[in-house]
């Protein structure tokens, strides 16, 4: 499930919307209601933000500000439901299980990816993970932007690390286990290039008897 | 999925994206179903939903949906 922002908006369209607003006839209210799929009405809401963002009087602002409500706006009345779902995919294993140590960043990465408007798709997912908590490290946000260039280091990072995790239940013995086989990793690293250093010091000194 | 209002309007389905009260009346801001790009904004007078009654009207309704943006 992609959220797609697509960029609609000019000044025809506001004009067909202020012309439609103000003519035809009055309607019954038949208070009847339909369901319709989040990222459809996400998306239309923000169209809607962004025809009216070019009214005379609003216009006026600078568009920076323009971008500031369109975004408040899109955020608070529908993004927000949206991004719980987003969310409660990328923290749920597929067995229902909460998955609290990693958000699934390749799932925000492709929801970001495959987002028209970037700045406003990266900047929404800061403002969701922020607002919920689900980090209070900078590592993993910077992580979140990362996926945004996919073919990363830190992606197959990521991938790598997630997969371990798949078979752990325990956090805490994960951390210790990541750790003890990073320090292990590093150990060995210098040992073999202790080792290599050895042989070199063997082949030169060979070479020398020779 | 989200459930929202609809109403016909010149024989399109359009949905009720927000209703913003205002002094005696509530303006509703509303959306084609099968046109994204077609959306208008209507008030309510009782159970009859009408256009707009002038310019200035339509200007106080942007206006309110900007100010909710803002909050």
């Amino acid at each position: 499930m992609e959220y797609v922002y697509e960029k609609p908006a000019d000044e025809k369209l506001y004009e067909e919307m202020r012309r439609k607003s103000l003519q035809g006839e009055p309607v019954k209210r038949p208070r009847k209601r339909i369901r319709i799929n989040k990222k459809v009405v996400a998306r239309n809401f923000a169209i809607l933000m962004t025809i009216i963002t070019l009214t005379a009087s609003v216009g006026q602002l600078s568009s920076s500000m323009r971008e500031k409500i369109r975004e408040n706006a899109l955020y608070n009345q529908y993004f927000e439901d949206y991004m719980d779902e987003v969310f409660h995919q990328a923290t749920h294993h597929v067995d229902g299980t909460v998955n609290d140590f990693y958000l699934d960043y390749e799932m925000l990465g492709n929801y970001i990816d495959n987002a028209d408007d970037k700045d406003l798709a990266i900047s929404l997912t800061q403002r969701a993970i922020e607002s919920k908590n689900l980090t209070d490290d900078e590592d993993q946000m910077d992580r979140v932007l990362a996926e945004t260039d996919l073919g990363v280091d830190s992606y197959d990072q990521y991938l790598s690390q997630k997969e371990e995790y798949a078979g752990y239940q325990d956090k805490d013995k994960f951390v210790e286990d990541t750790k003890k086989k990073t320090n292990e990793q590093a150990s060995k690293s210098d040992t073999d290039q202790m080792l290599e250093k050895d042989e070199e010091t063997k082949v030169e000194s060979g070479g020398k008897n020779l | 999925m989200k459930e929202l209002e609809v109403i016909e309007i010149n024989n399109a389905s359009y949905v009720v994206l927000k209703e913003i009260a205002h002094n005696d009346t509530s303006f509703l801001y509303l959306s084609n179903v099968n046109d994204e790009e077609d959306t208008m904004i209507r008030k309510t007078e009782g159970d009859m939903i009408v256009p707009l009654a002038s310019e200035e009207e339509f200007e106080i309704a942007c206006n309110l949906l900007v100010k909710q943006g803002l909050i």
